[in-house]
């Protein structure tokens, strides 16, 4: 019995030491795919076609589709950031969803919003809608007003009412740079595939200074949390999505910034109702659907077009938002694992699947359990002092390479982090996010699996940035 | 000898850590010659920027060339030419400052990189050319277009279309079936670089519209392009032989276009008897641009036809019905009155929607206070059909706000009789 479990703890250990090596080959591929797309891109953005499609009627129009749920606080910076958007035609749909404070009235008195009379005509299912407000002086401006349905829900409506052939989801906390549009349909109208859905870089608004709805300048926050996450968004644009996009294998967007073909959401049902994630899921599921027509289609990253958003700044929201993401993950990939290891996915099948299913959503079991086992296994003197160390050691200097390596790749592109300081402060944060924050990510990633097995599957509110909670369902 | 397992952590170890080391010393190094350099840069273009000014105010920049003259990719060279481009935004100082470029020997640069390998070189040559207005570098910028790179011939394209000559166009045109045909460059992409040859003469258009005319994206490309531009008679008609292309975008670009050239300002005179049969096209979108096109040119005659399409199988074609018969005013009340008795929930709905968006019902409340007993109650009956249909809100609104007492009686008498019933 002794020698099984000996054996059992050192197969493990072995397991473990290989899915490290693993893991760490794709995140370095894909690290070295990283470096060389996005110096490229950034050279490419000089001769961007973006200023001629900026001014030509030839633009396709779009709708900016907002789903505000109390947002009171934050939603006019919103709609006032939106509203200045470089961009020849669009508009703009609001759609407060079942709100209990004011955010509805907040959007009619600033905006002189009165109720129209409109018809709401149903392609995709929603929850019953209340009223439609509309201020003729601000044509490209439309509230609607609707039951509480939830993100997906209010999309949905968004989509309903939108009167244009692409529309771009956002956020309610979330700014956008005054070219961040273009830039990202410049993208889908170069492009000679159909582009079914393109997402563009979401940054950390947490410490940036606000000149009403613009960036005055811009800071890091004080919120030790917030500056983790700083690093985080870094590495997980950069590396993530860039690596992901060259493969043409892309699986999530954020819902924080992403830009749809309206018909293509319309053909997969719309976004869906029964999952925590609703960005994730309509990739996954566009997908599914598309490459099983075999019709030559694509997804896209494109690492230019910047919006900015708040994050939680207190370990109990951050949980709660870390939780639903991993939430949101698992049910997308078992919802679709027929995709996992298939062939007629192509590398989204073989490569991309795989690597979400077995690192990103079973990655923080294998970490957990490693901790315990590997400490165990040197607490039962199967392991010597020297090689945990060395093994730990490795294990945080890998990480921190990879935020470095970030924080490098911002340096040469984008450098929105101007100051001395600010770098010093990222490079610090690279550093500590390695002991601790990283195993705590992992920890929450742990509970939602455990939730999901015990079937908790609803959403947490999470409160972003340091606005009061309003009372959110 | 093979390493052990310690020996081989220790390694990784070593290297992660030297990698560590290597970004951030190399990110703090950047960013130290980074800061030195734009210092510079600033402070040359600074310099720069006031003799240029100050040059160009006083005429005589070509005299002063030598003084600009620098070494190629050095910083100050990079300063004069930014320095130019920035003065570049005003036209009157184009043609001097284009001459410049050459003289400095700057386009000399750029077009012995449109020769390199890497595309990105090329293609941001190809795009400083186009930007410094370098006419005589199109038959450089044109050879691209026969590349297979799409990135190349894009940035290519639209430098020829910066430059906007005929030659330019010519050197598009000439590629354009190769280019569409082998989806190297995108339908947008294309659609925008043509609209903005806004110098070049339409009969150049339509002279390779008849040579190309084998390729229909080819014309529906051309007549997409004469939209933005100023049409003539050879305009109109060369849309109108299209209107019976056997390709459906053809027709409705042909539609778009006879749809701007006879709207009333520009003068022009279409037959608008020639796109009525259209509306019964079998595809939506030329059924959608003919009821459009018909619309601009305000042909009331085709009011009755047009409002067979409020029931139209897709939902665009409808709107748009809905939309021209406001737009025809009186002409189309008796229409609208007669599609507003019909079941069709979901066409009257439209109907209304359209009436409010367009602020139609603000023309119905002055036809009450007209004069004409006929058009008054053929007012009253529509704004009766929209409250009915809970589209009230117009007519409250005229209540609280609205002028003439006649007509307010009426829309009161209106709002108490349905409240009643």
């Amino acid at each position: 019995m002794t020698r099984l479990a000996v054996f059992l703890v050192l197969g493990f250990n072995v397991f473990v030491g290989v899915y490290y090596l693993a893991v760490n080959f794709v995140y370095t591929s894909l690290l070295v795919i990283a470096l060389v797309v996005v110096v490229r891109q950034m050279r490419r953005a000089k001769y961007s076609a973006a200023r001629d499609f900026s001014v030509s009627p030839e633009t396709p129009p779009i709708t900016v589709v907002i789903a505000a749920h109390n947002e009171q606080n934050s939603i006019r910076r919103t709609i006032e950031s939106a509203l200045a958007m470089d961009y020849p035609q669009y508009e703009i749909i609001v759609v407060n969803d079942g709100s209990g404070d004011a955010t509805l009235e907040t959007l009619r008195n600033a905006y002189g919003l009165r109720k129209i009379d409109a018809v709401y005509r149903e392609r995709l299912k929603t929850r019953a809608v209340r009223g439609l407000y509309h201020n003729p002086d601000i044509p490209n401006l439309v509230v609607a007003d609707k039951e509480w349905g939830g993100k997906s829900d209010a999309l949905n409506c968004g989509i309903n009412l939108s009167r244009s052939p692409y529309f771009c989801s956002i956020d309610a906390d979330t700014i956008l740079e005054r070219d961040a549009l273009i830039r990202l349909a410049t993208a889908v109208l170069e492009s000679n595939k159909p582009v079914m859905a393109a997402g563009g870089v979401v940054r950390v608004m947490n410490g940036v200074k606000l000149e009403g709805s613009s960036i005055a300048e811009l800071d890091l926050p004080k919120n030790p949390l917030a500056m983790l996450q700083i690093v985080e968004y870094l590495r997980a644009f950069f590396f993530g999505r860039v690596g992901w996009d060259s493969l043409n294998s892309l699986l999530i967007l954020s819902g924080t910034f992403s830009l749809f073909n309206k018909a293509a959401v319309i053909e997969v049902g719309g976004f869906s109702l029964g999952t925590v994630t609703e960005d994730m899921e309509i990739i996954v599921r566009m997908q599914r659907h598309y490459r099983l027509l075999r019709k030559p289609f694509t997804i896209r990253f494109i690492s230019d077009p910047i919006c900015w958003t708040e994050v939680p700044e207190s370990l109990t929201m951050l949980g709660r938002q870390r939780r639903r993401w991993h939430m949101g993950l698992i049910q997308s990939l078992l919802r679709h694992r027929v995709m996992l290891g298939n062939p007629r996915f192509g590398l989204l099948g073989l490569v991309s699947m795989p690597f979400y299913f077995f690192v990103e959503m079973l990655g923080p079991a294998v970490e957990v359990a490693g901790y315990g086992i590997v400490f165990a296994s040197y607490l039962l003197g199967m392991l010597s002092f020297e090689f945990l160390l060395l093994f730990l050691t490795l294990a945080i200097f890998y990480g921190v390479m990879l935020s470095v390596l970030s924080i490098f790749l911002e340096e040469v592109t984008y450098r929105r982090y101007p100051k001395w300081g600010h770098l010093g402060r990222l490079f610090l944060y690279a550093a500590i996010e390695n002991f601790g924050y990283r195993q705590l990510n992992s920890f929450w990633r742990v509970q939602a699996m455990i939730f999901y097995g015990k079937g908790k599957r609803e959403w947490e509110y999470v409160q972003k940035g340091g606005s009061p909670d309003p009372g959110r369902k | 000898m093979l390493l052990s397992t310690k020996q081989l952590l220790l390694v990784f170890i070593s290297a992660t850590s030297l990698l560590i080391l290597l970004f951030i010393a190399v990110t703090i190094l950047r960013r130290i010659l980074n800061a030195r350099r734009h210092e510079k840069l600033d402070s040359l273009r600074d310099g720069y920027r006031l003799r240029i000014a100050q040059d160009l105010a006083a005429g005589d920049l070509w005299e002063q060339a030598d003084a600009y003259r620098t070494n190629p990719g050095s910083l100050a060279w990079q300063a004069v030419e930014q320095v130019l481009f920035e003065q570049m935004s005003e036209a009157r100082h184009r043609p001097a400052i284009a001459g410049l470029f050459r003289s400095l020997g700057y386009v000399d640069h750029y077009e012995e990189r449109l020769g390199r390998r890497s595309a990105i070189v090329r293609a941001a040559a190809a795009d400083k050319l186009g930007r410094m207005q370098s006419i005589p570098s199109v038959p450089r910028l044109a050879a691209l277009l026969r590349l297979d790179n799409d990135e190349v011939v894009s940035v290519a394209m639209r430098s020829l279309a910066r430059l906007n000559t005929d030659e330019a166009l010519e050197a598009v045109l000439e590629n354009l079936a190769r280019l569409v045909d082998s989806l190297i460059v995108s339908r947008k992409t294309v659609q925008v670089v043509l609209e903005q040859f806004t110098a070049a003469s339409p009969d150049l258009f339509i002279r390779y519209g008849k040579r190309d005319a084998g390729s229909p994206l080819v014309t529906a490309f051309l007549l997409g392009a004469l939209a933005s531009l100023p049409q003539n008679g050879s305009v109109v008609a060369f849309a109108t032989r299209h209107l019976a292309s056997s390709d459906a975008e053809v027709r409705a670009k042909a539609l778009r276009l006879l749809g701007v050239a006879g709207a009333p300002a520009r003068g022009l005179s279409v037959d608008a008897e020639a796109l009525v049969p259209l509306l019964q096209d079998p595809l939506w979108f030329v059924r959608f641009h003919a009821v459009r096109a018909l619309q601009n040119i305000g042909h009331a005659p085709a009011a009755r036809r047009i409002g067979e399409l409020l029931f139209d199988e897709n939902w665009q074609v409808r709107n748009a019905s809905a939309a021209a018969l406001t737009a025809l005013g009186p002409a189309a009340l008796d229409v609208l009155l007669d599609a507003l008795g019909h079941d069709d929930r979901y066409a009257k709905e439209s109907i209304c929607e359209e009436m409010v968006r367009t602020h139609f019902t603000d023309r119905l409340f002055a036809y009450l206070d007209d004069g004409d007993a006929v058009l008054a109650g053929k007012a009253l009956t529509v704004l009766t059909a929209m409250h009915r249909l809970r589209f009230s809100t117009p007519l409250e609104e005229f209540l609280r706000t609205g002028a003439g007492g006649w007509a307010r009686n009426e829309v009161r008498r209106v709002l108490a009789r349905e409240a009643a019933s």
